[in-house]
């Protein structure tokens, strides 16, 4: 058997990209893609590396070059879920909802703010496999939207608005004295796990800026002393 | 400043504001809530959607669609539920009229969602609140749960046979599920990137079943006008302008805000016909003490700045769109002669750059590539030719995209590169010597 070549992959390539779609003008039975998709090519592909391990010719021009991979991380085991004492709640949400996805969100908040403030690999798998949706579906929701935490947070969250009204209101003076306070800049939390401190976009506080929502408490009206008042308050 | 020669405020939609809770349904049936559910329950459908044609009621979310054409779109006979959808995710910057109804009036809202549910033949309800609402959110679920223990939600509701389901849906952090098919998909448990229309909502929205969204304030006016009727809301406000076919005016109340830099923030009611600069001085109180004001976006974040001598226009969505801007959500912003406009702009674009939803190359790249710029400027290490950079952007963004996200980000940036260009010039750097100097 003869090897292909580089040059003959890359017309199966070619022809695939323009095979018209089914159903349009030109496409006849035998020309269809699907055929195309899983037909030669893939012994081919196949084929090649084991044929060309001697000569260790340069790899042709746009062909891929594969390394070996690296060594994909462990799956998280998944945490059992709901834990008996959110089952109720969970059930109740899923069943507002025609499709046990839709309740992806409310489940999300629910477990954030109930089993340790934030949603770690475990958890987001054991919820994917409670909804019934896969973990990369849970993993593109979490990154998505800011309220989750994908990283183990303080047990004081403070949030500290930086849009427009409360910035023209002194946000930044607020962040210096956060800093002043507990070292933090937004993004870090203490070794202790006390605080940690993120820089957040509008809270709808805007006329009672600058504000800040420590957990889930607003804060409004404040001054640097203040901010340092109410950080002195947490323990 | 004396309060005598303000422009009157009409407390309608805030009447229950100060009311001692006034949040509660004991406290709202005292005050008249759910007598117009009554009244619709036995008016039809096709009654009530005229009502609220003739009412001239325009979308509050920013966009000012009219309500009833709206309702009308929705497609009947498909087989499948229909749906309503309230767009309580407030999250434009600047923004926060609906916070006030869902915490201090929330029998109000859910009054209004349960006649526009009879409205367009919905039996579900959700209310999606932003997460950033944790009151709002315990308010609107509370009166939920009242009105269901009343007989006012779930089924039979006061013995009609219509029966309704009300839940609340928590948002989690992104601005763009302000954006009404952002929001379809985040109901649905994704992540909130807005579809490509047609198919409208009306037709095609969450579940792939026919939904209606309208905004917390729109149809907080619907009682109001179930009881008094629509003509009497069209005959409030700003009349169309007759010169224009397709004008609809700016009609009813209308819940009008100011924060940034003047003395008193807040949230006020009136019947258009107020100036900006009337809210902003009057009852935004004026400069912060021995500050003068130096630029004003009329409605949340994502309109063009107006500047000082600009502000006689009347608060409507035409006047404004003639002023050179638009009314967004009425609720002002305003900067004073101590703000920075080059730092401002940078905090614009960051904000959009960080809400852009990643799904349309022009804003997704644009809005960051703003930003850089923006900050390089900032920073002093700008050259006169990066206004021009800025300006090829503004083209590229503006109008290519699948949402109004990059025109909101691409607004108030261009109008404030374009209207203080001279600070923009002074904070970079004189240009290179020429080689052999």
């Amino acid at each position: 058997m003869t090897p292909p070549t580089g040059d003959e992959r890359a017309v199966t390539r070619r022809d695939q990209n323009q095979a018209p779609a089914r159903g349009t003008r030109g496409a006849g039975p035998e020309g269809a893609p699907p055929g195309a998709r899983k037909g030669p090519a893939a012994p081919a592909a196949a084929a090649a590396p084991t044929d060309d391990v001697t000569k260790v010719a340069p790899p042709a021009p746009g062909a891929t070059v594969r390394k070996s991979a690296p060594a994909a991380p462990k799956p998280p085991v998944p945490a059992a879920f709901p834990p008996p004492e959110l089952r109720a709640e969970c059930e109740a949400l899923v069943a507002r909802y025609p499709e046990r996805q839709a309740a992806l969100i409310p489940v999300l908040h629910l477990a954030q703010r109930r089993l340790g403030g934030w949603i770690s690999p475990e958890l987001e798998a054991g919820i994917a496999a409670w909804l019934g949706v896969p973990d990369q579906h849970v993993r593109g929701v979490l990154t998505f939207y800011t309220m989750f935490n994908t990283k183990p947070v303080g047990r004081h969250h403070v949030q500290v608005c930086r849009t427009l009204s409360c910035w023209l209101r002194g946000s930044k003076d607020l962040l210096g004295a956060i800093e002043r306070k507990t070292g933090l800049r937004p993004g870090q939390t203490d070794a202790e796990r006390k605080f940690t401190v993120t820089e957040v976009e509008c809270l709808g506080l805007c006329e009672v800026a600058p504000a800040l929502f420590v957990n889930d408490d607003a804060h409004v009206n404040l001054t640097p002393a203040a901010v340092e008042k109410l950080l002195d308050g947490c323990k | 400043m004396a309060t005598s020669g303000l422009y009157p405020q009409t407390k309608v939609l805030s009447r229950s504001f100060d009311v001692k809770d006034g949040h509660t349904l004991a406290v709202a049936r005292e005050r008249g809530a759910y007598q117009a559910l009554e009244k619709a329950l036995k008016m039809t459908p096709a009654q009530l959607v005229d009502e609220v044609k003739k009412s001239r009621l325009r979308g509050r979310g920013g966009a000012g669609f009219p309500t009833g054409m709206k309702w009308s779109f929705v497609a009947k006979n498909t087989g499948k539920p229909t749906y309503l959808v309230l767009n309580a995710d407030e999250s434009e910057p600047g923004t926060f009229k609906d916070r006030y109804l869902m915490e201090r009036d929330p029998h109000l809202v859910l009054e209004g969602c349960l006649i526009t549910a009879w409205a367009i033949g919905a039996s579900t309800i959700f209310v999606y609140i932003r997460g950033e609402y944790p009151r709002s959110i315990a308010r609107m679920e509370k009166a939920m749960e009242e009105a269901r223990a009343a007989g006012l939600v779930g089924k039979d509701i006061l013995g009609s046979g219509f029966s309704c389901e009300a839940w609340v849906h928590p948002g989690a952090g992104a601005y763009i599920c302000g954006e009404e098919t952002g929001l379809l998909e985040s109901i649905e448990g994704k992540r909130g990137h807005p579809r490509i229309k047609p198919p409208f909502p009306a037709v095609e929205g969450v579940f792939r079943c026919p939904t209606i969204i309208n905004n917390v304030e729109t149809l907080s006016h619907v009682p109001w006008i179930v009881l008094h009727g629509g003509d009497a809301f069209a005959k409030q406000g700003i009349a169309p302008d007759p010169a224009n076919p397709r004008s609809n005016g700016t009609c009813g109340t209308k819940l009008m805000g100011v924060s940034g830099q003047v003395r008193t923030p807040g949230v006020w009611e009136f019947e258009p016909g107020i100036t900006l600069r009337e809210l902003v001085y009057g009852y935004g109180g004026g400069p912060l003490p021995g500050r003068k004001i130096k630029a004003v976006i009329p409605g949340g974040i994502s309109m063009p700045v107006l500047l000082d001598h600009e502000l006689d226009a009347k608060m409507g969505f035409d006047e404004l769109v003639k002023a050179g801007s638009g009314l967004g959500t009425a609720c002002a912003i305003v900067m004073d002669d101590s703000c920075d406009m080059v730092d401002a702009s940078v905090n614009i674009a960051h904000f959009f750059a960080h809400e852009s939803c990643g799904q349309c190359t022009p804003c997704r790249e644009g809005c960051h590539w703003m930003e850089k710029v923006l900050h390089r400027i900032a920073d002093g290490d700008g050259q006169p030719s990066d206004l021009d950079l800025l300006e090829g952007m503004f083209k590229s963004i503006e109008g290519r995209t699948i949402c109004a996200l990059a025109d909101a980000a691409v607004w108030p940036v261009r109008s404030i590169v374009r209207k203080f260009r001279a600070e923009f010039l002074a904070r970079m750097q004189p240009a290179p010597a020429p080689a052999g100097a």
